[in-house]
């Protein structure tokens, strides 16, 4: 490369957008969804917003990101979130959070139970099953509690046909390849077409059914949750919808229940209510032990 | 197995009607009064009662929970209110009411840009903060329109930050201006540089 190209290289980005252009482009999306792009990202984004770009009809930079900023009603903001995230999903992801919830947060769960009184755990957005599933494998597999305590997990997903799949419980190699085989031979039947299926039993212990986290009204009629995983969707939400989710997460949490959000997701963006927790494996969110 | 097949969720409760949540907001009972403020979300003519007990409410979950009934409020009455929050000497109020406002461009434009004049410096400078994050397309013109005038340096260095992110190349005269009012602010000259050096060659 010679000194030419690095000066180029320094004034534009990857591929063709200004690098102070970038910079802005970071700044208002970090203040939006709290994620930051390290300059490692810099292709990613740039190669992103030249497909919305075009997608929208907008030549250059300037004139696509004050018409994200002024014009948009938050649709074209969505569709650049979902470009710029990954929206994937399989079993075990982000297993830390679940070995956290085994090793760190049932543990003070159970020490604030009365005798018999049921464990809650909610899935929300659960996709296709993948996370409840892992939920309940990894309760399983290394609580030593599982058999003495009764526990509900509940699933639910704004896509209907999402949850219809996660009660079918069949899944693709690419979905379980985090798991061993032993997990594998434990839990799944292996159909002719080489998909692997959960355990009927499995798939029973699990409450399905659609829901909106943003539905005003989602807190009536639900129990009390004492953990809630909810990994990954707020990034898609504008402050507004955001705020009303975290609002809807407080009020059906029970008191000192937790919420487990994504890594690139935060809390403390959104409200003032919860207590951050640092555990040995994982961030929690805490609903106060004294909240009504 | 020993995972429970869980129960799924009862039937809703029927919410009460507005007179009885209207109560509720002064119920002693903060979880009450949450669910209040909670239910009265888009409900027509909540707007004031909603906003009244924002100013005394002292417990932080039933003030999350009005300032996002305000915010769906959206309106003029729930502006004013959040507006004049921003005069409190209570920080987490100010913040919320920044946030809050940040998510009512339309209704914040009616009468937010006029905090830009007003004789207070710290109010002019949470109107900017407001601005920052403001998905409305008088910003960048609020904005300039203050720069000439404006006394206070902080204000100046938050006008010129939010400009930085907002503005074009059109600000850059107004940018070099200040600078010269400002000799003796190294923070000024700094901040307006540092726009500088973004905005040029945004036309």
């Amino acid at each position: 490369m010679t000194p030419g190209s690095t000066a180029s290289a320094a004034a534009e980005g990857g591929a063709g957008i200004p690098r102070a252009d970038l910079e802005r482009f970071r700044d208002f999306f970090y203040r939006a969804t709290g994620i930051f792009f390290d300059d490692g990202k810099e292709l990613v984004v740039t190669r992103c917003l030249k497909d919305r770009m075009q997608a929208t009809g907008h030549a250059d930079f300037l004139s696509y990101f004050q018409f994200l900023r002024f014009r948009d009603d938050g649709a074209e903001f969505d569709r650049l979130v979902s470009g710029l995230t990954v929206n994937e999903t399989y079993f075990y992801r982000e297993d830390y959070q679940f070995r956290c919830l085994v090793e760190s947060v049932l543990p003070e769960v159970m020490d604030r139970k009365r005798p018999g009184e049921p464990v809650r755990i909610w899935s929300i957005p659960c996709s296709t099953g993948e996370e409840p599933y892992s939920i309940a494998i990894q309760l399983l597999e290394a609580w030593p509690r599982v058999d003495t305590v009764e526990v509900e997990i509940h699933a639910s997903d704004i896509d209907v046909a999402a949850v219809e799949r996660a009660r079918e419980g069949l899944y693709g190699a690419y979905a379980v390849r985090n798991l061993e085989a032993r997990v594998l031979a434990r839990y799944f039947n292996r159909t002719h077409a080489g998909k692997y299926r959960i355990h009927q039993a499995l798939r029973g212990s699990i409450d399905f059914r659609a829901g909106n986290l943003v539905d005003p009204s989602l807190p009536n009629g639900l129990p009390s949750f004492d953990v809630i995983f909810c990994r990954n969707m707020l990034i898609y939400f504008d402050d507004r919808s955001r705020r009303l989710a975290a609002q809807n997460l407080y009020d059906v949490l029970a008191p000192g229940g937790f919420v487990f959000l994504g890594h690139a997701e935060s809390m403390s963006r959104i409200t003032s209510l919860f207590e951050a927790r640092r555990f040995p494996a994982a961030f929690a969110y805490q609903k106060p032990e004294g909240a009504q | 197995m020993p995972l429970s097949p869980p129960r799924g969720p009862g039937e809703p409760p029927e919410a009460p009607d507005p007179a009885t949540l209207r109560h509720w907001l002064e119920a002693d009972n903060p979880a009450r009064r949450r669910m209040a403020a909670r239910h009265l979300a888009g409900t027509p003519e909540a707007s004031p009662c909603l906003a009244a007990r924002l100013q005394v409410e002292e417990r932080p979950e039933v003030r999350e929970a009005l300032l996002a009934a305000l915010i769906c409020q959206d309106d003029g009455v729930a502006a004013d209110a959040l507006l004049g929050c921003l005069r409190s000497p209570e920080v987490s109020l100010r913040n919320g009411a920044v946030e809050a406002l940040q998510q009512m461009p339309e209704a914040f434009a009616v009468h937010g840009p006029s905090l830009l004049a007003d004789p207070d410096p710290q109010i002019r400078q949470r109107a900017v903060e407001v601005m920052r994050d403001l998905r409305h397309p008088g910003v960048p013109g609020w904005l300039l329109a203050v720069l000439p005038t404006e006394t206070d340096p902080n204000v100046c260095v938050a006008v010129v930050d939010a400009l930085a992110e907002v503005g074009d190349a059109g600000a850059c005269p107004y940018l070099e201006a200040l600078m010269e009012r400002f000799p003796g602010e190294p923070v000024v000259a700094l901040a307006a540089g540092e726009a500088l050096h973004r905005l040029e060659g945004w036309e």
